[in-house]
């Protein structure tokens, strides 16, 4: 919704709703939707906090620090951060930003899921995650390029009841067994962003 | 007071004070309420900086990083970044999510210390931490379950005065001499939150 | 313009112009100037990816991590993010928060760079950073003292709201500008909308 600049009101005039419409009711609107700090966290590659079993191994690039992901063990990576309590129950959206080892065509089928550590009610020594979301995207045109691949979330169960102020972790993982993942090569996962929809 | 969504304005309407009320009076209550909330900064364990001794040990629980504070004597962990430019002067609040490493019972007496960065008056080569604040908090009823404890710090000698765009460090205590630091064994800390008061 | 506490509205009053205008119009100003998420990034010197060729040096200074910038060869760190989708176009600053090693008068030379990341068409197998910007900016009056210094952003390489991307920071230690001695320690930096 554009914002309008506040109109100065004036004694004796006839006011519409039109002129409410737009100076009241649109203007709140806008104010609304950029009043909040909308949660938003970026994870590099050196982020990953590599699980025990079948971590994603890191690598660089041209010096650019990576994670691959291989095309038919299943392998994962973990993130942890903190969604800021100005999140306000709008739903989650991951982005991952990759590309392909080698490969110029064919699919790499991503799974990502949220482990949501709450205050003073979940133990930290059980993780529960969240349902698994995937994307299945095509690689870029040409070895090198990223793409990047974008996952959401509903607010409540789908992403693991997972609320503002609460501990989080991110874990991503290439199904490089599943039928749509066709890409030959490893996946390299280079940037991951969580931020509220 | 929660948000309304707003209303649309009909020609030929009574304006009435309760819509007025909810929709502009209430709804701007609930933005100025918000609008300020911007800041927020998110330390993980990984981003310590551990230059005093005895330094804070790293560590793992279930594969969650984190810093092991001990019961014997006082150790610290130091964080370091820019206060964003959001920052409106209401003060810091710093959040600590932890946990006891064992079962058991009893409190911890954690301390936050801010030594601000003022550009050609600081320097660097010498240590100038405010003063700190201290904050008990008791174990949680099982070893495991995050706490989070909070620190509310006035702007000005509180946080050593960081403005706005000055870079700072945050350092974080576990006083274990402090008379009201009774828990035995490790204290776990996992994430460090910065936000606006 | 102040934010004047919203006022109860009562039914059948008079809504004059000069209620509608503070309690609305100078309301909704007053928040209007204080909403939206301007991206505000910090990197600290050990988010440094160092590159191939003339990185600069890690150093600790008093427990500080610092990238050192050599006098007489020019020195390069690199940082690396995603600019929020929050960005509004309004363009970027660099501030480059720094100090002396040693000197306690002249001036340093800072360039930075930008090289935008967009999707299926930059390769990251080549750099590909964007035009020169820079600033030169005197040293502080005592070695260990910081500098803030804003390095204005006029060549952006095209990055985007969303978009992945890296900053090159160096010292131009070789241009006639820079006449600060010693090394020039970097201990921050932050990149922003402005």
């Amino acid at each position: 919704m554009a914002w309008t600049t506040p109109r100065t009101w004036v004694t004796a005039e006839v006011v519409t709703a039109s002129v409410f419409n737009t100076h009241i009711r649109d203007n709140l609107e806008d104010l609304f939707d950029r009043a909040h700090t909308k949660p938003n966290l970026t994870w590099l590659a050196t982020s990953n906090e590599p699980p025990a079993v079948d971590p994603a191994t890191p690598v660089f690039r041209n010096t650019h620090p990576l994670l691959n992901f291989d095309d038919a063990t299943k392998e994962y990576a973990l993130f942890s951060g903190v969604l800021a309590p100005t999140y306000t129950n709008g739903g989650l959206t991951v982005e991952l930003h990759w590309m392909a080892a080698t490969a110029t065509t064919n699919a790499v089928k991503w799974d990502v899921d949220i482990d949501a550590i709450a205050s003073e009610g979940h133990d930290i020594d059980r993780t529960t995650w969240s349902p698994v979301q995937t994307v299945t995207d095509t690689c870029a045109s040409a070895s090198g390029e990223l793409i990047m691949s974008t996952l959401t979330y509903t607010h409540g169960a789908a992403m693991g009841g997972l609320l503002g102020g609460d501990m989080c972790r991110v874990r991503v993982a290439r199904d490089g067994s599943a039928s749509g993942d066709t890409m030959s090569g490893d996946a390299q996962l280079y940037k991951v962003v969580l931020r509220e929809t | 007071m929660p948000w309304t969504p707003l209303r649309t304005w009909t020609d030929g309407d009574q304006v009435t004070a309760a819509a007025l009320n909810t929709d502009v009076r209430d709804n701007m209550v609930w933005l100025d309420n918000r609008v300020d909330q911007r800041l927020f900064q998110v330390f993980l364990p990984q981003a310590v900086q551990s230059p005093f001794s005895p330094k804070v040990l790293p560590g793992r629980r279930n594969g969650h990083a984190c810093l092991f504070f001990q019961d014997e004597f006082t150790t610290y962990a130091v964080y370091s970044s820019v206060l964003p430019l959001a920052y409106t002067g209401s003060g810091l609040v710093v959040e600590l999510y932890w946990t006891p490493a064992d079962a058991g019972t009893g409190t911890v007496a954690w301390t936050a210390e801010f030594e601000s960065h003022t550009e050609d008056v600081d320097n660097l080569a010498s240590d100038s931490f405010g003063a700190a604040t201290t904050v008990t908090d008791t174990v949680p009823l099982q070893s495991g379950i995050i706490k989070r404890v909070r620190f509310v710090m006035a702007d000005g000698a509180a946080i050593d005065s960081v403005a706005a765009g000055e870079s700072y460090r945050l350092r974080i205590g576990r006083d274990a001499d402090h008379a009201e630091d009774d828990m035995a064994g490790y204290a776990q800390l996992f994430r460090v939150v910065v936000r606006e008061g | 313009m102040a934010f004047t506490t919203p006022r109860t509205w009562s039914a059948t009053e008079t809504v004059t112009a000069a209620i509608m205008n503070t309690h609305v119009r100078d309301n909704l100003t007053n928040l209007d100037g204080r909403t939206g998420t301007k991206p505000f990034l910090v990197w600290l010197a050990t988010a440094n990816q160092p590159p191939a060729a003339s990185a600069a040096t890690m150093a600790f200074r008093n427990g500080h991590p610092v990238l050192e910038f050599d006098a007489a060869t020019a020195e390069i760190a690199i940082f690396s993010g995603v600019l929020p989708v929050s960005y509004s176009a309004g363009g970027f600053l660099t501030t480059v928060y720094w100090m002396a090693a040693s000197a306690t008068s002249g001036d340093v030379k800072w360039n930075v760079y930008i090289e935008a990341h967009t999707p299926d068409a930059d390769d990251l197998d080549s750099d590909s950073f964007g035009s020169l910007n820079t600033t030169t900016a005197t040293t502080a009056s005592a070695a260990g003292e910081l500098m803030q210094t804003n390095v204005s952003i006029t060549s952006g390489d095209g990055l985007l709201a969303g978009e992945s991307f890296r900053l090159q920071v160096s010292r131009e230690a070789n241009h006639a500008a820079d006449t600060m001695t010693g090394d020039a320690q970097l201990l921050k930096v932050v990149f922003r909308e402005t």
